[in-house]
């Protein structure tokens, strides 16, 4: 019973519309800005470097090359504060962390994908 | 009303407040508990009150002594595997409350409070200076001697004063201490489900035995809110 008082404060603070993430995919997070009194939409687009499980506690790194400087955010999955995650497509990858992307530069910073294939025909199969 | 709870730890986890910020929170699961007996300043010195917490059928009443069934006995009330006695400097603040009364979280907390909450913290048996003093050790590569890391070093002085200090730290029981943790927000209270949050950790482990009380130190003054006068114009 112990357990169930976590399970439900949890589901309090969980989002039923966040996308199937993986490590790879090309993401733009919809983020709520406040400015004084007026709130508005920012997307941050870039790379998802890592991801934490952890179901609501969860959270997913984004990486992007902003006028030549890497710019990383952590978003905690079920924040508030991000209005939505759209995944544009899926990159080929090996690994679940892709930190050596940070050492790549330009064109070998690349991650390969099936082009105009669209979101759903990339996501695997279940097994 | 009284101004603690006997409560149980459930565990950890993290909320979202309204402005999207993260907050971790431990949640607990308060009461009810039971009184089972006042105590009066004429009677026994100061005012008071026993609760009880964890209620016992009948069946597992050997567990408890004779004694302890006969206080239940003459409170009325049911047998409670856990008591305490919650003291307040103000009678006042007892109101009328009698043996058998039922006291839940709502009723003795609210929201955006502060609290204390004691415990027994996690035993960890016999341990070394870096986990119970937080010693920081020796280098580990270079310029130490054979297996030296994590050890304390020099323990005292010379000739003058020939003896290690009292209280020197060094390695030993640690754990298994009374602990209280002071301060702590009250995030979220659920009546039905007799669920509190607070900020931050707690001692001791999951399912573990807390008293939650009202904050020693007292409450947070409410904010005033800043009076911006209107600069005047300049004169042309």
């Amino acid at each position: 019973m112990l357990r169930n008082a976590i399970a439900h404060i949890e589901a309090k603070y969980t989002k039923s519309n966040v996308p199937a993430l993986r490590a790879g995919d090309q993401v733009k997070v919809h983020t709520k800005i406040k400015e004084g009194d007026k709130e508005r939409i920012q997307i941050f687009e870039g790379v998802i470097i890592a991801k934490r499980e952890g179901g609501p506690r969860g959270n997913f790194t984004v990486r992007k090359v902003s006028y030549g400087v890497g710019v990383e955010r952590i978003f905690p999955t079920h924040s508030p504060r991000i209005d939505k995650i759209e995944v544009v497509n899926h990159g080929d990858v090996r690994r679940s962390r892709l930190f050596y992307l940070r050492d790549l530069k330009g064109k070998a910073a690349r991650l390969t994908h099936d082009e105009g294939a669209g979101v759903e025909a990339v996501v695997p199969p279940q097994p | 009303m009284a101004t603690g709870l006997l409560a149980k730890k459930v565990g950890m986890t993290q909320i979202f407040t309204a402005e999207g910020d993260c907050k971790a929170v431990t949640v607990l699961e308060v009461g009810p508990c039971t009184v089972i007996r006042r105590k009066s300043k004429e009677k026994d010195g100061y005012d008071a009150v026993v609760l009880g917490f964890g209620a016992i059928d009948e069946k597992h009443a050997h567990r408890i002594s004779k004694g302890e069934i006969g206080v239940f006995k003459k409170a009325g009330t049911g047998l409670f595997r856990h008591l305490q006695e919650v003291r307040v400097k103000d009678v006042k603040l007892l109101g009328d409350l009698k043996a058998g009364d039922v006291l839940t979280v709502d009723k003795v907390f609210k929201l955006d409070q502060r609290v204390d909450v004691t415990g027994v913290t996690k035993g960890r048996g016999f341990a070394g200076v870096f986990k119970r003093w937080g010693m920081k050790g020796a280098a580990r590569d270079s310029s130490t001697a054979h297996e030296h890391h994590r050890h304390p070093g020099a323990i005292g002085q010379r000739k003058t004063p020939g003896k290690v200090w009292k209280g020197k730290h060094l390695p030993g029981h640690y754990g298994v201490d009374i602990q209280t943790v002071q301060n702590l927000f009250v995030e979220g209270i659920e009546a039905d489900k007799n669920i509190m949050l607070v900020t931050g950790a707690v001692p001791g482990h999951a399912d573990g035995l807390l008293f939650v009380n009202t904050a020693s130190k007292g409450q947070p003054r409410t904010k005033q809110k800043q009076v911006t006068r209107e600069r005047s114009k300049p004169k042309v």
